[in-house]
């Protein structure tokens, strides 16, 4: 044992770039993915753990002014607990900032609340008294170098009042807060949210005016819990939500499970591919022991010691690569990953953490490749000693498809008809060639396809669909001066009232955002042939995702039912819109208001005039440039990921490439020498091995070219998110790119490979054979 | 001047403490359209005696002289050109490239030269012309020999040079190979170099070189060589 164990170290020392090969592939396949695992396992935890922390409640139901009585009434059923609290916008003024102003989620807390808590960071416990204070974001606070004992101005529907901030917390409630329907990233220095008791909250307001209950189910089912709330609510209904809805839960379900399928689809091809030429590299390395394994045999030593000797080979190489993956990737993937995702989401802490699965996926390399051994080496242990001793001699050649029809056959150089020969006769490695070089065109296609569906589907929403300067956000009132005003200071201008929605067809229902638009040129749309179409008064355009979602057609009706509202509307699709986002249905003023709604602009879109920020009407003004900034911070945390996942592939495509560009020089070193021997220049014997790679080459790129595109659109249509429709799509400079990526990692390589000719000691190679 | 001229020619190979000679100053001159024999046990040198003249390996010291070449001063390229356009080697494994047919195993090796001789002429002399499409593997060890001696033959170098070549055939093939390496000879006015350890074939050479521990020990010429007919 001993002794095999020397052997098995200078057999690798020997054969070191085929085993650092297999090495490599192992641990890039297990660094992929237990890197993307550890934030996403990690990111599923914690978040777990802190709505566990804070008792997160099960549904919010919204009421418009729930009394007492009815809070009373709540209380009184059994099978669940219930909490309510009065939740409002406020906004402070910062008079060391210029007077600038942020806005603030202010929600009161009941003395002994355990619902929805918040957890204290710094500074003193709540206390429900009165002038008791405020409890500000910790996020918001750093932001804007807010301390504890510090004094914020808070001002509500005219109404100022000075708190003083007793602690800094975090509320699992506001893990993704963005504060506004234009922002996709978290502005901390803008939004924020706070806590106050209820008593000073009658002193802020005047009065307490419970808009949300929130509750936890602990025995009953929630539908049935609604339906009581419902009933006693009455009229003061609005609206119900579920957990799961919520940002703060359903954002982070969502990014888990992207990241979760980018990582899975990314890896299953890249897997794949490494098992493949994992594969390959091991047996034909143990096929370069034929001679040794006859001899061993003939020492005496049984069949089952020179398996397990060989297949220690493959667990060797495998289970290292496979656990310095293990131990890479949550230890530079993630880091990396993670400081992305923390850019949306606050949470407490963050953890890095693998499951089984990343173990599991190392166990799949080590068996493959100690069973690729082990099927190697058993083709040498059936033959008798003597006929394993003695070299192997070479595979027969043998006519290839191209010969069957003479005419094209002769069109060949004797050059060409070898390549075809040696292809015909080397299938497998062929195959494993062609499908190294498909494989990785596919892996960077997808990395740099994705860069540029993100980038033309921005471009297309913020440089062709939206064609305003500012969106302006409006208060709830707006006198008809500010309208006039907002009119005259803008060269032209378009009102539009936007509203969360769900919209239903035969039971299938999907969140999105309803747009009702005013008069004006300020949006255009194409439909999905991208032919320009009109929003006319007679029905609504949906958008070309949420069709697809819900299974609506040009023609159909579906329910549209506006969120934290009892209002209901029947509405007929007319057109399905190109549009990538927002993702919902638009309609006209008019049209809104022939199905019952009651038009209320929630934005002015501007052209052509300032931002009107001084207009009291304004609460807040945006250029097209801020929001198209904001959604690129968003797709940053995405596109991280895929120049990672890009470094990879094409990592793996130069170890695929060259490990076989090596087994192929070292299945063919014979006759390379014989060509030597007969005169052939080092530079012919080159050009023949740079052919053949062309070859493969060449029907790697065509048959990868259809199989990328595809994978792109699967990949893509995944891995989006529900508010924006990245519109799957490669620009014709990316693909050259990518493809020149891979003609160069594939020459390169190749060129590497052909060096070895030089090498050839051809009194050495042409010595015995049979 | 004779065609190929060995003056003080050395092969040493470095061993853990010493340097093996396996060439030790060695000496020879051999005639073009002479059918030499190089005979001598395993160990005396034989094939490394045969690669230094084919350009395959480099001497340590000494002058190889080929048609007035040094060929101990020529560069890589110059030496692959030399093998290219002087030398035809036959291997005693044959070496044939097993992708290729037979026929278009020669007429590869035909395009290498300036002045080749027709591949099919070559393999019709060799009563090969029914196996020009076959595979090296679908024909017989003599037929696969006959194969490789008409890929050196057709490139028309002025050297042949063979290296046991009838080491894995069994005697009548093995005598029909070389009673065709000896009508070459004169035919075709080639210098053909057979090495082997098979001393009875010495009666059919024009010279016959014996080697012993990397020295020559004896070079006897024949006035009148036997056919190889005769001597099996």
């Amino acid at each position: 044992m001993k002794y095999f164990l020397i052997k098995t170290y200078r057999d690798i020392a020997r054969n070191w770039i085929q085993f650092l090969a297999v090495f490599l592939m192992a641990l890039l396949s297990v660094a992929i993915y237990s890197g993307m695992e550890g934030v996403w396992h990690g990111l599923d935890k914690v978040s777990n753990l802190y709505y566990d922390r804070t008792n997160i409640a099960d549904f919010w139901v919204y009421a418009t002014n729930a009394s007492e009585d009815d809070i009373q009434d709540i209380a009184s059923l059994s099978g669940f607990e219930a909490e309510a609290s009065m939740a409002v916008n406020v906004s402070s003024v910062d008079a060391n900032d210029g007077g600038s102003r942020s806005f603030l989620k202010l929600r009161t807390l009941a003395d002994g609340a355990s619902l929805s808590k918040f957890l204290l960071q710094e500074g003193g416990e709540f206390s429900s008294s009165a002038n008791s204070g405020v409890w500000l974001d910790l996020s918001y606070a750093e932001a804007r170098g807010i301390r504890v004992s510090d004094e914020v101005q808070l001002s509500f529907m005219g109404q100022e009042k000075t708190f003083k901030v007793q602690g800094l917390v975090l509320g699992s409630e506001y893990i993704y807060y963005t504060g506004s329907t234009t922002e996709i990233v978290p502005n901390h220095e803008l939004y924020g949210y706070c806590f106050i008791s209820e008593q000073s909250a009658q002193e802020f307001f005047g009065r307490l005016a419970y808009n949300e209950i929130r509750v936890k189910s602990t025995s009953a089912n929630p539908d049935m819990i609604n339906d009581q709330i419902k009933a006693i609510l009455g009229d003061a209904y609005l609206d119900t939500v579920f957990k799961e809805d919520v940002p703060a839960v359903s954002q982070v379900t969502k990014e888990v499970s992207q990241m979760q399928i980018m990582a899975q689809m990314f890896s299953f091809v890249f897997i794949l591919l490494a098992l493949l030429s994992m594969y390959t590299t091991m047996s034909r390395l143990i096929d370069t022991q034929r001679t040794e394994i006859g001899l061993l045999k003939a020492l005496g030593f049984c069949n089952w010691s020179l398996r397990l000797h060989y297949a220690a080979y493959g667990l060797i190489v495998s289970a290292t690569g496979g656990l310095a993956g293990a131990l890479v990737g949550p230890l530079v993937v993630s880091p990396a990953v993670m400081k992305i995702k923390k850019a949306t989401l606050v949470l407490p802490y963050w953890e890095i953490q693998t499951s089984f699965i990343t173990y599991a996926l190392v166990g799949v390399i080590v068996v493959c490749c100690v069973l690729s051994c082990a099927i190697a080496a058993q083709r040498s242990l059936k033959e008798v000693p003597a006929v394993s001793m003695r070299n192997k001699v070479p595979k027969a050649g043998k006519m290839s498809l191209f010969e069957r029809i003479p005419f094209l056959w002769n069109i060949f150089s004797s050059e060409w008809k070898w390549i075809f020969r040696d292809i015909s006769r080397a299938k497998l490695r062929t195959a494993i060639g062609v499908v190294g070089v498909a494989g990785g065109l596919t892996l960077i296609v997808a990395g740099f396809g994705f860069s540029d569906s993100i980038s033309n589907s921005n471009d297309y929403v913020y440089h062709f669909q939206d064609g305003y300067q500012y969106k302006l956000l409006l208060n709830d009132a707006v006198s008809p001066e500010d309208a006039s005003a907002i009119d005259e200071r803008s060269s032209s201008s378009q009102w539009i009232m936007e509203k969360s929605a769900n919209f239903n067809k035969n039971g299938v229902g999907k969140k999105g955002l309803l747009s009702i638009i005013d008069q004006g040129g300020l949006l255009l749309f194409e439909d999905t042939e991208r032919n320009s179409i009109e929003l006319a008064d007679s029905g609504a355009f949906i958008t070309r995702k949420l069709a697809n979602k819900i299974g609506v057609e040009i023609g159909d009706s579906i329910q549209v039912h506006a969120i934290g509202s009892q209002d209901f509307y029947e509405m007929r699709i007319e057109n399905i819109a190109y549009s990538p986002s927002p993702q919902g249905i638009f309609v006209t003023k008019a049209y809104f208001e022939s199905v019952g709604g009651a038009f209320a602009p929630t934005s002015a879109l501007v052209e052509g005039g300032d931002n009107c920020a001084d207009i009291s009407a304004v609460k807040e003004s945006v250029t097209i440039g801020m929001q198209e900034e904001n959604m690129n911070t968003m797709s940053k945390s995405v596109m991280t990921i895929i120049r990672l996942l890009i470094l990879a592939s094409v990592l793996l495509s130069i170890v695929i490439i060259y490990n076989l560009g090596t087994l192929s020089f070292v299945e063919r070193y014979r006759e390379y020498a014989t060509m030597k021997v007969l005169g052939f220049y080092q530079n012919e014997i080159r050009a023949l091995m740079l052919r053949e790679n062309t070859l493969i080459l060449v029907v790697g790129l065509a048959l990868g070219t259809p199989i990328s595109i595809k994978f792109l659109k699967e990949y893509i249509g995944i891995v989006a998110f529900d508010s924006f429709e990245w519109i799957a799509q490669i620009n014709n400079a990316s693909f050259m790119l990518c493809a020149g990526i891979i003609i160069v990692c594939s020459v390169v390589v190749a060129l590497a490979s052909s060096r070895k000719v030089r090498k050839i000691i051809m009194v050495e190679a042409l010595k015995s054979i049979d | 001047m004779a065609f190929i001229e060995l003056s003080n020619v050395t092969k040493s190979y470095p061993s853990s403490d010493a340097l093996i000679n396996a060439l030790d100053g060695i000496s020879l001159e051999i005639e073009k359209g002479a059918f030499t024999v190089i005979l001598g046990p395993s160990g005396s040198g034989k094939s490394t005696l045969l690669n230094l003249i084919g350009g395959m390996d480099l001497a340590t010291s000494g002058e190889i002289i080929v048609g007035g070449d040094h060929i101990e001063t020529l560069s890589q390229y110059k030496l692959t050109k030399y093998r290219r356009e002087k030398i035809g080697f036959v291997f005693q494994f044959y070496n044939l490239i097993p992708n290729l047919t037979c026929f278009e195993n020669v007429d590869i090796a035909s395009k290498l030269s300036a002045n080749p001789i027709d591949a099919k002429e070559v393999l019709e002399m060799m009563g090969l012309q029914h196996r020009l499409k076959n595979f090296p593997a679908q024909l017989s060890g003599g037929e696969q020999q006959r194969a490789s001696m008409a890929r050196a033959l057709c490139k028309n170098p002025e050297i042949m040079l063979c290296d046991e070549p009838t080491g894995a055939l069994d005697t009548q093939t093995g005598n029909n190979v070389l009673s065709h390496l000896q009508s070459m000879s004169k035919k075709y006015e080639k210098a053909v170099i057979v090495v082997t350890h098979n001393a009875s074939i010495a009666p059919a050479a024009d010279r016959l070189i014996e080697l012993k521990d990397g020295k020559v020990e004896k070079v006897k010429d024949n006035e009148l060589p036997e056919g190889i007919s005769q001597i099996s």
